[in-house]
């Protein structure tokens, strides 16, 4: 095979109907290349001015694809935020560019158009906007010219390469990551997409059963969590890819005897790009992509590759260790070293020694409100060792700190604790900052429950966990010497969830069938299931000694309003 | 075994202690008048004595001596902590 080069890219390939003939596919539904050109052609009506960015929000791949490539090909740089929340979408907004996509313009359905127009992409030209991920600090605004892509696009090209077949993406087309591995390695190589978002294991069986996957573009949040009954031995993929945070071993090793095939681990950063692949049941080590110089400044990480915004040396926030000229281990992120109250403490030393303890899977330090201040741990645990009462609660986390007692200062110790029954990543797999924020949001804020993590499942259901902190405003004064929380609380909380996930509902309809069958007491651990229908929102709590709550809210329709 | 049953001023500084060091886990009626606040028993640290030392301090004009030693003292229960105020104010 010929090696993918930059030129090949720029010379964007997918427009010949020759080199793509078929450009995604569900199996049942395919999109051909004629198809793509009217789509690309209906977006290229976007009404944007002259030099206006585009902002584009669009879950579903087809139409995210042609969108980007239509605004590329018109010269328009496209902004693609990390999610689609009205504060994110209207902070963009105020700097000029306009959103398109599913919550911004669309293409009228049946506009009659002529073809697109295949205006040239030039290596340098600003072609993506994307934003960090925001696992360590607020996220960051970074661009990305045409020539980065190219390089990042042929990196997987050439370094993992295909024969013919479906290129599946479980991961955002939105990161760096999956847009080239997955996106743009179909278009450039000629190779069919998928048509459907494919977050959830039944879209990858279904994937596997109806068509022949040539790569599966993943996460460690998916591999992690495949269901026993998934088999793909008989119709394997060619290439299995993860990225986004380290993949266990364990995972590795049963992801690759479930799907039949080598998991490629891939590390790199939305700063960077990619860096360095490996196989985890193979290695630990890291093998840097044949375009990338590495070397150790001090026992940091340095770079050179085509895919950073620089022809220089980089050197990285991560911390390594070099088995030979090449090879390396990563050693953690030099930023996890923090002080508590002056006394120098590394966050991953404590997480070592907390995983170390029994019934704890996996454990992460931060210092969630300032520099200097308190550790907190969020800690997975196995289900059998997840409290549910408040004194559970206090002697397990007896039982860690004097785990940790031996290894660290009274002052290290985590002072806040949060068990979480699935470690609450995002799509990406990543724990991020606002994740963080939100698992601690109690500590600042009396009114709300302490959130440990939303489980979401098809079909518009989602249960959340809460515990119920002593010190909740709502306890106050029910009732003293046998503290409750007020049903209104339990019902202000569902909604106010309701509102976040789906916020084009209209939570103000009628609240019906209230019912509060057991009081719900500090120091319990609850869930909140939400169950969102056409006309209805229904809501449920219940904790380890019952249902406490439920109730459903008849949601107005807003055309009649 | 000792009397668990606090007075109005206990009570007053248990909330403050909760209050002061943000003790997520621990209501007033978690704290034993005649455990040690620091160590084993309710488990502080150095940062919290720092703490707990400004909030006195605010609530009740008690300035503490820089004295580690004797701060070991005032610290060393609930009750000792309320001897101490009770002393200090009423001076």
């Amino acid at each position: 095979m010929t090696a993918m080069t930059e030129q090949h890219f720029l010379s964007a390939p997918w427009q010949w109907a020759s080199h793509l003939p078929q450009v995604a596919t569900s199996g049942a539904c395919q999109r051909d290349h004629a198809d793509f050109c009217r789509d690309v052609a209906r977006w290229q009506h976007a009404p944007l001015e002259r030099g206006q960015d585009a902002i584009l929000v669009d879950p579903d791949p087809w139409s995210f694809t042609c969108a980007l490539l239509a605004c590329w090909h018109r010269g328009v740089r496209v902004i693609l935020p990390n999610d689609g929340q009205p504060d994110t979408l209207a902070a963009l907004a105020g700097d000029g560019a306009r959103l398109i996509g599913a919550q911004g313009w669309t293409p009228p359905p049946d506009a009659f158009v002529g073809p697109p127009v295949w205006g040239a992409l030039s290596a340098e030209a600003v072609a993506i906007d994307i934003f960090t991920s925001g696992s360590s600090g607020t996220p960051q605004r970074l661009t990305k010219t045409f020539r980065q892509l190219a390089h990042e696009t042929c990196a997987f090209s050439n370094a993992f390469p295909l024969a013919y077949g479906v290129v599946v993406s479980q991961v955002s087309l939105h990161h760096i990551y999956g847009l080239s591995a997955a996106l743009l390695r179909a278009l450039t190589e000629g190779l069919p997409f998928s048509l459907t978002p494919c977050r959830f294991p039944e879209d990858v069986h279904h994937y596997l059963h109806a068509t022949s996957v040539a790569a599966l573009v993943s996460s460690p949040a998916q591999l992690e969590r495949l269901p026993e009954a998934l088999d793909a031995n008989d119709r394997p993929p060619q290439q299995v890819f993860s990225s986004g945070a380290p993949l266990s071993q364990d995972a590795a090793v049963r992801a690759r005897r479930q799907l039949g095939c080598t998991i490629t681990e891939i590390y790199g950063s939305s700063e960077t790009g990619a860096i360095a692949w490996r196989d985890r049941t193979v290695a630990s080590h890291w093998q840097p992509f044949d375009d990338t110089d590495v070397r150790a400044d001090g026992e940091l990480l340095c770079l050179r590759s085509p895919r950073l915004a620089t022809s220089d040396w980089v050197t990285h926030a991560d911390r390594v260790r070099f088995i030979d000229a090449r090879r390396f281990e990563l050693l953690g992120r030099a930023d996890r070293i923090v002080k508590v109250g002056g006394k120098r403490i590394s966050l991953e030393a404590l997480e070592r020694t907390l995983a170390q303890q029994p019934n704890v899977v996996k454990a992460h330090c931060v210092q969630p409100r300032s520099a200097n201040d308190r550790i907190a741990a969020i800690v997975q645990l196995t289900p059998q060792a997840v409290p549910h009462t408040g004194t559970e609660r206090k002697a397990l986390i007896q039982a860690l700190r004097e785990g940790l007692q031996d290894a660290f200062e009274t002052i290290a110790l985590p002072r806040y604790f949060r068990f979480v029954e699935h470690w609450p990543v995002n799509a990406q797999g990543k724990l991020t900052r606002a994740t963080i924020m939100r698992l601690f949001q109690d500590l600042e804020n009396r009114d709300v429950p302490r959130w440990l993590g939303c489980t979401e499942a098809p079909d518009d259901i989602c249960h959340i966990t809460y515990e119920i902190p002593e010190h909740l405003r709502a306890l106050e004064g029910h009732f003293p010497g046998l503290p409750i929380v007020p049903g209104i609380a339990l019902v202000h909380w569902a909604m106010q969830e309701a509102k976040t996930r789906w916020p084009d509902t209209l939570t103000t309809g009628a609240l019906e069938r209230l019912k509060f069958p057991t009081p719900v007491r500090p120091g319990m651990r609850i869930t909140l299931t939400l169950e969102h229908a056409p006309a209805r929102l229904a809501f449920t709590i219940r904790s380890q000694c019952g249902q406490h709550a439920s109730g459903r809210l008849r949601l107005k329709e807003t055309a009649h309003d | 075994m000792s009397d668990t049953s606090l007075t109005p001023l206990e009570h007053e500084l248990a909330e403050l202690i909760i209050d002061t060091l943000e003790l997520e886990d621990v209501s007033v009626d978690d704290i034993d008048p005649d455990e040690p606040l620091f160590g084993d028993g309710l488990g502080l640290d150095s940062i919290d004595a720092l703490e707990l030392g400004l909030a006195l301090q605010k609530r009740y004009g008690i300035k503490l001596d820089s004295d580690a030693e004797e701060n070991q003292t005032h610290f060393a229960s609930l009750r000792h902590l309320a001897a101490l105020v009770e002393a200090r104010r009423a001076s």
